[in-house]
């Protein structure tokens, strides 16, 4: 079995009935980058968030590995949230411990050598660093692990195009290249060269799950035009 | 890695919890300092010195003020490290840094085990320093006011070694209740704040605000169990009054014990109830 994820009938609803993700069944397999895309709105956070186990999904189930989402899973998934997720008053040298204590499969030394390529001081305390600096230590943390699953939920939101082209290529230089990498986006013309798969959502309903090449040859177009041509408003 | 979670909890939080003592710690000595100074024997009155009413007033107004001074920071250290341990909690856990918390490679009973094991560490500690501070400041008290109490307090403990049976039996029940209390009442105290907070997720908006009535709800629902207890304990023990001399003080230990219990309890109960949201429910915003 070459699935890494697998998703089955899972649905989320939230508060007053609004359906985020509704009876989605998905298996993802090993060593693909895959951009998870769609609009504001669609379900991409959701899906991720469920995947990390920071929801409860209403009903189905999520497997990775095998297993359901627990301790063994989060042991193996990198996860980049959309948000700083670290404590303002830490200083980077003090979150490399704390990552060093918690992931078997962290490289510190991979970790520092990153740091160091950015000019960024590991005695520095996070809340001293500006929003972009942050998110590229958080990007550093994640890609310094050797997980099974990279989850990296809007990873080039909110940054100017030099940093984009800095975090893609940091995703593509250091991914294990056993693992899956998921990346959630909107901004697929960045992304698009990087994928070999991509899944479309809307209204937390899975629209279309396919290779980046097979929408190429068949439909004759770009990820980003297809998804403009999906997507029309 | 409840190890590592407890070493990473610790770190976060004794740097504001050394704070508080410390203060708690400045105002005790300079407290006793004060009693134990001249100032003291003024305070108190210095062995037949004629004083003029002004100056009894202006003494007398000196210790309320001191000791309203020392009750306000003790309240404030006491409930400032509550809510400091509280808001921690809280932050850690459901705000953003949550998205961290939650996806460590670590059971739910490991995560919140640490908190309240820290957080009732540093409760425990913080009311052994509240009761040596305490005893500094009366012992200070005592000795400004007249050193030979201190002969009096030594035949008190002497007096002690040769009681009844029965009263020394009591005394020592009453002592060990109240270790036992003063151990695990911090782990309950943490299990309920830290369960509040977590039942204050299940609501769908203000979780935080949600978090607090629900602690204030718990401490009311504790204390309205506590007064029935009381109340059961005292007409039992009148009754029991009339059968045996010793039998009123028996019945009130008793009390005390049950009142221990459900407190306990309700800390388990709310333990477990954290462990099921985090475990079942968690929905991080």
């Amino acid at each position: 079995m070459n699935d890494l994820v697998q998703i089955v009938n899972l649905t989320k609803v939230y508060e007053a009935g609004r359906i985020a993700i509704n009876d989605i069944t998905l298996n993802l397999p090993k060593g693909r980058i895959i951009g998870l895309l769609g609009p504001n709105g669609s379900g991409k956070t959701t899906l991720i968030k469920m995947m990390n186990g920071l929801l409860t999904p209403t009903s189905g189930s999520i497997r990775i590995n095998g297993n359901e989402v627990g301790v063994e899973t989060k042991a193996h998934v990198a996860y980049l949230p959309d948000r700083t997720y670290l404590s303002g008053n830490q200083k980077i040298s003090e979150v490399l411990d704390f990552f060093c204590d918690f992931y078997e499969d962290f490289d510190r030394s991979k970790a520092l050598e990153m740091l160091k390529s950015l000019d960024i001081e590991p005695d520095r305390k996070m809340q001293t660093l500006s929003k972009g600096t942050k998110e590229k230590v958080q990007l550093i943390l994640v890609m310094s692990r050797k997980a099974d699953l990279y989850i990296l939920d809007e990873p080039i939101a909110g940054v100017d195009p030099a940093a984009r082209d800095y975090i893609l290529r940091t995703i593509i230089n250091n991914y294990n290249p056993e693992a899956t990498v998921l990346i959630s986006t909107h901004l697929i013309g960045d992304i698009e060269q990087v994928l070999d798969e991509v899944i479309f959502l809307r209204y937390g309903q899975l629209v279309l799950y396919t290779s980046v090449d097979h929408i190429r040859e068949q439909k004759g177009k770009s990820v980003d035009a297809y998804f403009r041509e999906v997507f029309a408003c | 890695m409840l190890g590592k979670l407890f070493q990473h909890e610790w770190k976060r939080v004794y740097k504001v919890e050394c704070l508080l003592l410390a203060v708690l710690f400045v105002f005790s000595v300079a407290g006793a300092l004060m009693f134990a100074s001249p100032m003291g024997n003024l305070i108190f009155g210095d062995g037949g010195r004629y004083m003029t009413e002004t100056e009894i007033f202006f003494w007398t107004m000196t210790f309320i003020t001191s000791i309203f001074m020392y009750v306000i920071v003790v309240i404030g250290v006491m409930y400032g490290s509550m809510i400091y341990l509280g808001v921690n909690f809280y932050r850690s856990m459901y705000t953003d840094e949550g998205y961290l918390a939650h996806t460590l490679p670590v059971t739910p009973h490991q995560l919140l085990g640490s908190k309240v094991l820290v957080g009732a560490l540093w409760t425990f500690i913080m009311q052994v320093g509240m009761a040596i501070s305490i005893f500094l400041l009366v012992f200070s008290m005592v000795v400004a006011e007249d050193p030979t109490m201190l002969g009096d307090m030594k035949e008190l403990f002497a007096e002690l070694e040769v009681l009844e049976p029965d009263t020394k039996g009591m005394i020592i029940h009453g002592g060990i209740m109240y270790l036992c209390a003063v151990l695990v009442s911090p782990f309950a105290s943490m299990s309920i704040l830290f369960g509040a907070l977590t039942i204050g997720q299940l609501s769908k908006k203000h979780k935080g605000m949600m978090g607090i009535l629900a602690y204030f709800g718990i401490m009311v629902a504790n204390s309205i169990i506590t007064q029935i207890t009381q109340t059961i304990g005292s007409i039992l023990a009148m009754r029991m009054e009339s059968y045996s001399a010793s039998g009123y003080n028996e019945v009130m230990f008793y009390t005390y014990d049950v009142q221990i219990l459900i407190t306990l309890l309700i800390g388990a109960g709310l333990y477990f109830l954290s462990h099921y949201i985090i475990s079942q429910k968690l929905n991080l915003n």
